[in-house]
């Protein structure tokens, strides 16, 4: 993918989120001399001048590859380029700490490693009681080391009152 | 803390069990870790912070220390075995490891590894015991502004570690700066940026941004990476080989030359294994008088590799365990997994804590030996793990990530922040921000702040405080040196590929 549309959107994100952040700071009591405020806003002005720096430099080299990249770098190729593979995995983390949250750690995890493996294994020759029985058999490792050796509570989702 | 009695606190603290069974498990995991292509001792180190956030400090610690010890040894298996290094700074064992497998001498490169890999460990230890402690004694004449100076001086090695882009490594640096701000004001105690919420009041989880920023941007970059399981390599299948006394008289010099180069290379700030390995193989290649054999599958080019990358384990843990400056990025979550304990690295922690810095020599020492144990008798295995897919691997390290962060509080906002930050990580990574940066500020930051508004406050307000104490005009005038040597390199660097294109 083209690294230049994934720094557009870091830049981007930290220029909107340095400003609100740099709103904020000003919104601080001011105690006069080095205080509170003014060690986040050197950092808040110096991550907008660095992105402006950055930002000027990538305008001047999305100009000179402008031929090259013609119908290929439109408004919306902004959206990095993610592999599909990354992208669903993205997702299943997400969906997995959701289910961990409701469900428990014991089942959303054998679940997500039973999914997530099954998945980017795809195109390979696959064995759904191999991959049942890892996935079942890491959680439940997990499980116990961290419930009984480290004495870590880990989520019990609806299961908890029983 | 006196250097005649750190011998007989060593002795002491190698009786305790539970220590070492931790060491055993962080050595057989630092080793894994390393062989792996696509998982680093960073990342094994970030996972463990979380994981053993539970343990005494000193068990803790004697985890992590071993992951960071094992896995520099552990990269180069898969540096000889299928021509991938495992650590970058097992990138050098490859020129000469890789061509020995070749040549159905696996074995023989891996022994040789391996034994270097422990000469190196073991002089960058005796120097680290000889030196920490005087160092630490000189440190403790620092106040206020010797502190912040120090503090500015480990966030000048941002701009060291950026990589290709210095502005990219300076804009990670105040990312990592910017997520320290948030919390508790460090002076007058005010809530800076927490919206209100309970999550934020103690500042970003130091653990969920070092996940975060450490693990998970791997493991979703492992995802796409090619199959590494049909591409091993091995003509011999004896596995076991140890040089004999004979052979290691005959390379004592390169042993105990590249382990020095590698030590000293380790104390200074935002090296690392790899420049070190570097550094010792292009030496001892002049030095030999059959240069002509280097990269065509030389035992010498593999010793001088792995001796120097893993003398900069003992070499790199001076700077941050005297003065808690981390000069990369293992160190820099090392240091974070120290605070995660209450504990703050520098003189103080010589003078009040003297049992546990023994402990932390005495793990390295322990952490050491092991490596070379499980190395030498667990070849057949780890060419077995090299075989694990990642199809399997990445998710069950999601899995250790997601317990990792939320283990510390039990709590989901902790998971929600690590995955938030992973996510932005990945993106940051995909631009080509080095993520290095990031962790160092997030670690200095506070240290900066704090220690620079305590020495403006002791001075009325003036900044002259800094400039009339001489450590502190040293240290300001080194942190300049080092901004400036690095803006003129980046120059230097734009002119010749302006010139190249």
């Amino acid at each position: 993918m083209d690294k230049r549309i994934a720094e557009v959107w870091v830049l981007g994100l930290t220029s909107i989120l340095a400003v609100y952040f740099l709103v904020m700071n000003y919104q601080l009591p001011d105690v006069g001399g080095i205080g509170p405020r003014t060690f986040p806003a050197f950092i808040f002005w110096a991550i907008l001048v660095l992105n402006g720096v950055r930002a000027i430099v990538l305008f001047r080299d999305f100009q000179q590859t402008k031929s090259k990249d013609k119908g290929k770098l439109t408004i919306w190729s902004v959206i990095p380029h993610i592999p599909h593979k990354t992208l669903v995995s993205i997702g299943m983390i997400i969906l997995y700490v959701v289910l961990c949250k409701i469900v428990g750690f014991v089942i959303a995890s054998s679940l997500y490693v039973l999914s997530a493996s099954w998945f980017l294994a795809s195109g390979r020759k696959r064995s759904f009681v191999k991959y049942l029985t890892i996935s079942v058999a890491f959680t439940l490792i997990v499980y116990l080391t961290f419930s009984y050796a480290f004495k870590i509570n880990l989520p019990q989702g609806i299961w908890g009152g029983f | 803390m006196a250097e005649s009695n750190i011998f007989s606190m060593i002795l002491a603290a190698l009786g305790d069990p539970v220590c070492l069974l931790l060491t055993m498990v962080g050595t057989i995991m630092g080793v894994v870790f390393g062989c792996l292509p696509g998982l680093s001792a960073t990342m094994g180190v970030a996972l463990l912070v979380p994981l053993t956030f539970s343990f005494p400090p000193l068990y803790a610690l004697s985890m992590m220390l071993a992951v960071y010890v094992a896995s520099m040894s552990g990269g180069a298996i898969s540096s000889i075995l299928i021509n991938i290094p495992g650590t970058p700074s097992a990138v050098v064992t490859t020129l000469d490891g890789y061509p020995m497998a070749m040549q159905g001498r696996a074995s023989e490169a891996i022994g040789w590894s391996n034994m270097s890999s422990f000469f190196g460990g073991f002089i960058s230890w005796a120097i680290l015991v000889f030196v920490a402690p005087p160092v630490a004694r000189f440190a403790l004449k620092f106040g206020p502004a010797e502190y912040a100076a120090l503090a500015l001086f480990g966030l000048t090695i941002i701009a060291s570690v950026s990589g290709k882009s210095l502005i990219k490594g300076i804009i990670s640096g105040l990312i990592g700066l910017w997520l320290s701000v948030i919390g508790v004001d460090p002076i007058v105690g005010n809530f800076r940026f927490t919206f209100n919420s309970m999550n934020l009041m103690n500042g970003i989880s130091t653990i969920a941004a070092l996940v975060g920023f450490y693990a998970l941007p791997q493991i979703l970059e492992s995802i796409t990476e090619p199959e590494r399981e049909a591409s091993i390599n091995v003509k011999d299948n004896k596995l076991f080989y140890i040089p004999n006394f004979v052979e290691l008289w005959k390379n004592k010099f390169n042993l105990i030359y590249s382990s020095i180069i590698g030590t000293i290379v380790g104390i200074i700030p935002a090296t690392g294994g790899n420049i070190a390995s570097f550094l010792a193989y292009d030496h001892i290649k002049r030095l030999s008088k059959h240069p002509e054999k280097f990269g065509k599958g030389c035992a010498e080019g593999v010793i001088a590799s792995e001796a120097a990358n893993n003398g900069v384990t003992g070499g790199a843990l001076i700077p941050l365990l005297t003065l808690g400056i981390p000069g990369d990025s293992v160190t820099a979550v090392l240091l974070g997994g120290l605070m995660i304990h209450g504990l703050q690295p520098g003189p103080q922690l010589f003078s009040k804590q003297p049992n546990l810095v023994v402990g932390i020599f005495t793990t390295i020492l322990i952490a050491n030996i092991l490596t070379a144990v499980v190395m030498f008798t667990g070849n057949k295995a780890f060419i077995k793990i090299l075989k694990i897919p990642t199809y399997f691997l990445a998710p069950m390290l999601i899995i250790l990530s997601v317990v990792g962060s939320y283990a510390l509080r039990g709590s989901f906002f902790d998971v929600g922040l690590t995955i938030l930050l992973g996510l932005f990580a990945y993106l940051m990574s995909l631009g080509g921000f080095p993520m290095a940066p990031t962790v160092l500020g997030l670690v200095l930051g506070p240290l900066f702040e704090g220690e620079m508004r305590r020495a403006l406050i002791l001075s009325a307000g003036s900044w002259s405080i800094f400039f009339v104490r001489p450590i502190s005009l040293v240290l300001i005038i080194l942190s300049l040196l080092v901004c400036f040597i690095e803006v003129k390199k980046a120059f230097q660097k734009r002119d010749t590929e302006a010139i190249t294109i």
